[in-house]
């Protein structure tokens, strides 16, 4: 439980409001006002109901906000139960977040506007939280001269956007609209299992019933005639616009196809994993003036988000309209990928097992060290895969301009170790220079984005728990030249020194309830920052937080020995050397009693 | 005592009121008004399905006008032609014309007669829907789907590998052959680990559909029983979907069936039962009618609540929770867990993380 300044709120928390997170488990947040602004209380979950056996969420929610209320007893909920169930004493759903949702449908444009209109129509789509996949468009009104219809119904079929808007400013034999028709209708009605869009419909002029027919046979058809569309008179965006909104509610209303939602989220404004953690790092970022980065790693998802020099970015596996469970992360994740994580080594058949037993169990732990490694690897492999195949090819995160990284979602809270977590962000993002390590370990900084994001003033960063420091230096050497020495200068208690090697990596730690001064010298071949071999010293004192201080010196970036056996001993290596890792030795996952 | 653990632990079986949303997966024509009863089995919906699309812009290709298309057409629309058929247009001298050939084996679908526009698919399939529980429809949303509430029991599935059906429930037992059992349309149980020779046996008896627990690696790529991840080679059966819809209880490499889903399951023997097999996980299911294994359920609870354990060395046991492990905190591996002690029915008590337990009542 996270409680902020107990004192200072008030008896009976009015103003008290929920964020709901859906996921292997319906996460429930509730937040309190202090001081001006909502602070985390409590975080309480239970295992979803969304899917089968019972595809009603109800359940677990209902249970989830009872153990919040356990949790928070008469502080948060001091007003008596009347009866079970009793949505009297919930707090308003604020916001849902979780996997697979998105603040907006997808949408494919297909039309004849002008520049003009286009980029007005492109604004107000966007403008409702539409994610435009594609387009084929024309300034011409000769829209089927200038179309390749059957090829762009191919892209629809592979793109299957929630939404395909057809926008034509004039139609005056009908043939646009009606050619759009029958290719819709006979390019994609029952082409492909579960996927049936949304049309929608702009025409100058009268439309098309004939046409519309046609599509309503087949889909939900939202259709408007508008006025404008000239290129001497813009469109007007009145109707548009208002058809657009009923587009989004439908396509919200199919959000959990197939499933029981009580009213109370079905309604909440929802906000993507990646725009709550967009908002959560920038609010990092300007409380404190620094360069944030959230890692959030999950069974089903990978997110990193970053805000940096003022720009907020974010970046993510595979994008999901619906609400509906996923594969675990490792199926999309090559397997030697993952192989160069594990230090053990496994076999591809036992990564394709954890894979779809996590996807079948999803709420399981890892029950013994070797299945956290494994675990571990997958969620190393897949995150720097999402940097890797980032849209332009480059990691949207600068690694030399980290100030502060945090780990969240599920990986936060299974680690082990504290230093297991530092290790997973240390080994995602390579940061260069000295860098904050902070955890999240109720994974609540997605749902403290998604209230902020609801402008909500939130204060987020009373969950994060500091973890240290990473001192990474950027450079190459032969493993086994010295690489960088770190001086820790606690206010009280003995100086530590540590010297270490290229290729490899140490912790230094101290009490952690002392402050320290930090000071390092990087070899020749080696920058913190400043320089090749230009000592540094942190402005401010460091306290070691649940970790210490992880010296990385394994150079930037990470190298690998070409040969399966030195790379599994390099990695054991660092494993040993940071303590992350019980020994493994045969063990069983539970005691005998 | 389990009861007060009841939230916290997945529950993979529910019995009495069921609440099923069926889905209209393509478009189509919903059969049912609100208000009706319907069995399960019952059709609700029908639509048509088309495999292999080819959509052509016929008088672009042509080079005529919408209204001559139909006069360029060679084949009739439904015929099945060869790949590389004339579908339309003339081969022109020395074979060089304007024309429109079959893209592979199938059939000319429509032509419309206002724009021109063609479709020609390899193959198409008029399409059923069945209710998978019996109960009054709530609710008909035209083009959507409908809302049925009735009673029953539903076990989720771990895996399933594709398709829906329906039929009579028949336990093959240890030891029994397939096509000893089944005379075609039957749902076969096995509680043994699936095997690939044992389920192209219940294909050859015409079964409609397959509940087992759990298949080993090779089971998974030979018969096509799940995705295959990045960077492992396709199975060298070729094979993209199975012979018949397949749902596995527990997973991959798990063992037997546990007792508990057998006891269920037998309840229903001869009774028509509804198995869905989706690839997207968490969507499986087995739905059982009311009646006897709806009182089995009942009755499983009484004894405190049975569970399976799903991760960890103890993988693919069962047991009754009898309490909560207080002095435990973390799971071996040293992730924070809640745990709970749990009687295994094979001897003895071990602490297990409570988020390793799945109930089987």
């Amino acid at each position: 439980m996270h409680s902020g300044g107990e004192a200072e709120l008030a008896p009976g928390a009015a103003g008290r409001v929920c964020v709901v997170e859906l996921g292997a488990e319906t996460r429930v947040g509730i937040f309190v006002p202090e001081s001006g602004a909502q602070r985390l209380l409590t975080v309480a979950g239970a295992p979803s109901t969304l899917d089968a056996p019972d595809f009603d969420l109800t359940l677990s929610y209902e249970r989830a906000i009872a153990e919040a209320e356990a949790r928070a007893g008469m502080f948060g909920f001091p007003e008596p139960p009347s009866r079970q169930g009793d949505i009297t004493r919930r707090p308003p759903v604020f916001a849902v977040t979780g996997r697979g949702l998105t603040s907006g449908p997808s949408c494919f444009f297909v039309g004849s506007l002008v520049p003009r209109d286009l980029e007005t129509l492109e604004q107000a789509i966007t403008d409702r939280g539409f994610t435009l996949t594609g387009r084929a468009a024309t300034a011409v009104h000769t829209f089927r001269d200038r179309i390749d219809g059957p090829a762009t119904i191919d892209v629809i079929a592979a793109q299957r956007p929630d939404v395909v808007i057809v926008a034509l400013a004039e139609d005056p034999e009908g043939q646009g609209l009606a050619y759009m028709a029958d290719l819709l209708v006979g390019g994609l009605a029952g082409r492909e299992p579960g996927y049936v869009p949304v049309i929608t419909v702009f025409v100058g002029g009268a439309l098309d019933e004939r046409a519309v027919m046609t599509l309503e046979q087949a889909f939900t058809v939202h259709a408007a005639s508008v006025q404008g569309g000239m290129p001497d008179v813009p469109l007007d965006m009145s109707v548009p616009g208002s058809l657009l909104d009923r587009v989004a509610q439908t396509v919200s209303d199919r959000r959990f196809s197939g499933r029981t939602v009580p009213e109370s989220i079905a309604v909440a404004p929802v906000r993507s994993t990646s725009a709550a953690l967009e908002v959560a790092a920038r609010a990092l970022a300007t409380q404190q003036s620094l360069d944030v980065a959230v890692v959030l790693l999950d069974d089903d998802q990978v997110v990193i988000a970053g805000h940096q020099n003022g720009t907020s970015t974010s970046i993510g596996t595979g994008r999901r309209t619906d609400a509906m469970r996923a594969y675990h992360v490792g199926l999309q994740t090559p397997v030697e990928r993952v192989a160069q994580w594990a230090p053990e080594a496994p076999l591809p058949q036992a990564i394709r097992r954890m894979v779809l037993n996590r996807s079948a169990h999803p709420t399981t732990v890892a029950a013994t060290p070797a299945e956290l490694q494994l675990a571990h690897a997958v969620w190393i492999a897949a995150a720097r895969q999402v940097l890797r195949e980032s849209e332009d090819g480059r990691s949207p995160i600068d690694q030399d301009m980290l100030d502060l990284v945090v780990l969240t979602g599920r990986a936060a809270e299974t680690v082990g170790r504290p230093v297991q977590a530092a290790l997973l962000l240390v080994n995602v993002l390579e940061p260069v220079g000295v860098t904050q390590l902070a955890l999240d370990p109720a994974s609540s900084l997605a749902m403290q984005g998604a209230l902020a994001s609801s402008g909500v003033q939130v204060g987020i960063d009373s969950a994060l728990v500091p973890l240290g420091v990473c001192v990474a230096p950027r450079g190459r050497a032969t493993p086994g030249e010295p690489a960088v020495l770190v001086e820790v200068r606690p206010s009280s208690g003995s100086r530590v020194e540590r010297e270490v090697n290229a290729g490899t990596l140490d912790v230094i730690q101290w009490d952690a309830r002392v402050p320290a001064e930090i000071r390092i010298w990087p070899q020749p071949r080696f920058d913190i920052g400043l320089g090749n071999g230009r000592p540094a010293q942190l402005k401010v004192n460091v306290e070691a937080g649940l970790v210490g201080i992880i010296v990385d010196a394994r150079g930037r970036p990470l190298a690998w020995p070409d040969e399966q056996q030195e790379r599994q001993a390099r990695l054991q290596q660092w494993l040993r050397s940071t303590d992350a890792f019980p020994v493994l030795t045969p063990t069983v996952s539970s005691s005998d009693v | 005592m389990s009861n007060d653990l009841v939230p916290a632990i997945r529950r993979t079986v529910r019995s009495g009121g069921l609440r099923r949303r069926h889905v209209l997966p393509i478009p189509g024509r919903i059969l049912v008004d609100e208000g009706d009863h319907v069995a399960m089995g019952q059709v609700w919906a029908r639509g048509r399905m088309s495999a292999g699309v080819t959509v052509a812009d016929l008088p672009r290709i042509l080079g005529v006008q919408p209204a001559d298309v139909h006069r360029q057409l060679v084949v009739s629309m439904a015929e099945t032609v060869e790949e590389g058929t004339l579908l339309a247009g003339s081969s022109g001298r020395m074979g060089i014309g304007r024309q429109w050939l079959a893209p592979a084996r199938g059939i000319l679908t429509s032509v419309s007669s206002r724009t021109g526009v063609a479709i020609f698919a390899r193959d198409i399939r008029e399409v059923a829907l069945h209710c998978r529980v019996s109960g009054t429809v709530t609710s008909v949303k035209p083009g959507e789907g409908i809302v049925v509430e009735g009673r029953g029991v539903a076990i989720a599935a771990a895996l399933g590998a594709g398709g829906r059906t329906i039929g009579p429930l028949v336990v093959v037992e240890s030891g029994d052959r397939p096509e000893d059992v089944a005379h075609g349309g039957e749902i076969l149980v096995t509680p043994e680990p699936l095997r690939a020779e044992w389920v192209h046996r219940a294909v050859e008896a015409r079964t409609a559909a397959i509940i087992a627990p759990s298949a080993d690696d090779e089971t998974l790529s030979e018969l096509a029983l799940a995705p295959t991840i990045a960077g492992l080679p396709m199975p060298e059966s070729g094979a993209v979907t199975p012979p018949v819809p397949i749902v596995l209880t527990e997973g991959v490499a798990f063992g037997r069936m546990p007792q508990t889903i057998q006891t269920i399951l037998r309840g229903s023997v001869d009774e028509v039962v509804a198995v869905v097999a989706s690839r997207q996980p968490g969507e499986s299911e087995v739905v059982l009618p009311p009646g006897d294994s709806e009182r089995i359920v009942d009755g499983l609870r009484t004894n405190g609540l049975p569970v399976r354990i799903v991760a960890g060395p103890e993988t693919g046991e069962e047991g009754v929770v009898i309490g909560l492990a207080p002095d435990v905190a973390r799971a071996a591996s040293g992730s924070p867990a809640a745990c709970v002690r749990v009687r295994r029915t094979q001897g003895g008590t071990v602490a297990i993380p409570v988020a390793n337990c799945e109930a089987l009542a």
